[in-house]
């Protein structure tokens, strides 16, 4: 016997049918920690799932993403948070100072491959990946 | 040394490999890895008994009842408090701090003392009472290596002083506050005395009679309990004439209806501080946790931590490109190391790449302790990288994280 199970994406749209197999808690997994809070950009192509606008992306990333493509050469970790805590970037960034929660987010945005870090000298360097 | 195999085998987290490598977790200041036995002990409630404590007549409730009743038990003990009552459940530090901030009888013209060195949690609770009631708050500054001066504190703290807050062991520097010596000032002068226990109860002895201090805020989950549970240690007396701060269900011993008015009589601590219904798994985690750490022995996790400190920062003190914060004499430390690095700009960077690299886990960012990195002229987009250390952690993590340090200043020099 099969159980599906509505998974409600984030914001309630589009709920994900998963499968579960009966007795339904023993294959029951609240959450995968290990995947990062949007899916990686291979299952979404791999789904057909488009994520083409800001609005799909958490207010940290579409921080970080704004800052990067703002910015006309790479980004320092610091550089980004620095940028991050200006009038300018007010509405959008919104973390403590010292800025943990868009690191977070700029190393999701890596993970799913929209930006990209390398390090050097100093540390490393952020800026969007090449086609986006 | 404590038996590291036997230890370790009691953290089932440790058996993981994160990218192929073993996970070196050295970021226990901030949440401290759970023990089986504080699983098991949840567990238990959650399976067994999950009922409503002090509330249920039945035997679920029963059972319930007497397994919260006996975690306080186990706490109080922990801390050598003289009653159970002096222990009140909270969600954490930052409540317990909270509560006394509020709560505590002041004067019109007292003065509350606190430190640049507190954790926000230490600080901020108590620059609000001041705010509220019009009181004045006065500010001791911390010295570079994150120890205090006592003359600071015997100049800071008069007659008109009638509550003092310090961080008895900083999150930051991991240095050890002379409390002992600030509560003689402060009783002698007449002021009541918090100690933010937070990041000091998890790793050394901790005795609240000895001590003689007046409050006490302790994590639960600093020290291999639970989240969303703290606790806060009052003299019975003094938490007897403090007000309530939330009211409700489980406070009040009668609430009666008498001409057209509602009229409450509430119980007496700990009762009148737990408002509503309780985290009895937390709870009984928590006393579980305290009872794991007493089985070790606090002496003994405090002599193994600094041992692993000594190594490490015998390493790290030997590079140029490092700046460590704080004293770097072990004997008046908890167990971590807070430093920050010339070859990389921010913080950030380090634990990404320690954590990427190695599977090595630190802390880094401003630590919520604005103050003490402005003081030492560090930005929070920079920020410092924070190492600790517990029970659980062995060489073979030290020499990974000193092994990771080392790779990347030479990727970044």
């Amino acid at each position: 016997m099969i159980h599906l199970y509505l998974c409600p994406t984030k914001g309630g749209k589009s709920p994900i049918e998963v499968e579960r197999a009966a007795p339904y808690w023993n294959s029951f997994k609240p959450y995968d920690a290990s995947k990062p809070t949007h899916q990686s950009k291979a299952f979404l192509l791999a789904t057909g799932t488009q994520l083409n606008t800001m609005s799909d992306l958490s207010r940290n990333a579409q921080c970080v993403l704004k800052i990067l493509q703002n910015a006309t050469d790479p980004l320092t970790t610091a550089e980004i948070l620095e940028i991050a805590r200006s009038d300018e970037y007010g509405d959008i960034c919104q973390d403590c100072a010292g800025g943990d929660t868009f690191v977070i987010a700029a190393r999701q945005l890596v993970d799913v491959g929209f930006i990209t870090r390398k390090l050097g000298k100093g540390g490393y360097r952020w800026q969007m990946a090449r086609g986006e | 040394m404590i038996s590291m195999l036997e230890v370790r085998d009691d953290f089932p987290v440790l058996n993981r490999k994160i990218n192929g490598r073993p996970l070196v977790y050295l970021d226990s200041a901030c949440m401290a890895l759970k023990p089986r036995q504080v699983v098991a002990a949840m567990n238990e409630y959650y399976e067994q008994y999950p009922a409503c404590g002090g509330r249920s007549i039945h035997k679920l409730g029963e059972e319930a009842s007497n397994a919260y009743t006996a975690s306080r038990e186990k706490f109080a003990r922990f801390l050598n408090a003289t009653e159970i009552e002096e222990c009140i459940w909270t969600r954490n530090a930052t409540e317990s701090l909270n509560i006394v901030a509020a709560c505590v009888d002041l004067p019109k013209d007292a003065k509350i003392v606190t430190s640049t060195l507190e954790h926000h949690s230490g600080s901020l609770p108590f620059v609000e009472r001041a705010r509220r009631d019009g009181l004045k708050i006065e500010v001791v500054k911390a010295k570079q290596d994150g120890t205090f001066d006592i003359e600071d504190w015997k100049q800071v703290i008069d007659r008109k002083t009638k509550l003092v807050s310090i961080v008895h062991s900083s999150n930051v520097t991991g240095t050890v506050a002379p409390l002992g010596e600030i509560i003689e000032i402060a009783h002698d002068r007449g002021a009541l005395v918090m100690s933010d226990d937070a990041q000091y109860a998890p790793h050394h002895p901790l005795d609240v009679q000895e001590s003689d201090v007046d409050f006490s805020a302790i994590s639960v989950h600093k020290m291999c309990g639970p989240t969303g549970m703290g606790v806060l240690y009052g003299k019975l007396d003094l938490l007897k004439s403090m007000d309530m701060f939330l009211v409700g269900g489980d406070t009040v011993s009668d609430v009666r209806y008498e001409n057209g008015k509602i009229i409450p009589e509430y119980l007496p601590p700990p009762e009148k501080f737990e408002a509503g219904l309780q985290n009895y798994a937390g709870a009984i985690g928590a006393g579980a946790a305290a009872e794991y750490l007493t089985g070790i022995g606090m002496g003994e996790i405090e002599k193994h931590e600094r041992a692993l400190l000594n190594i490490a920062l015998k390493d790290l003190k030997n590079s140029k490109h490092i700046r460590i914060l704080g004293t770097d004499d072990i004997d008046m430390k908890t167990g971590l190391v807070t430093f920050s690095l010339d070859t990389v700009e921010a913080a950030h960077d380090v634990a990404a790449f320690l954590n990427d690299e190695y599977s090595v886990m630190v802390r880094s960012g401003w630590h919520c302790a604005g103050p003490f990195h402005y003081q030492m002229g560090i930005k929070p987009s920079v920020g410092t990288v924070r190492a600790s250390f517990y029970l659980y952690n062995n060489t073979d993590d030290v020499k990974t994280f000193l092994e990771g340090m080392h790779a990347l200043i030479e990727a970044t020099s």
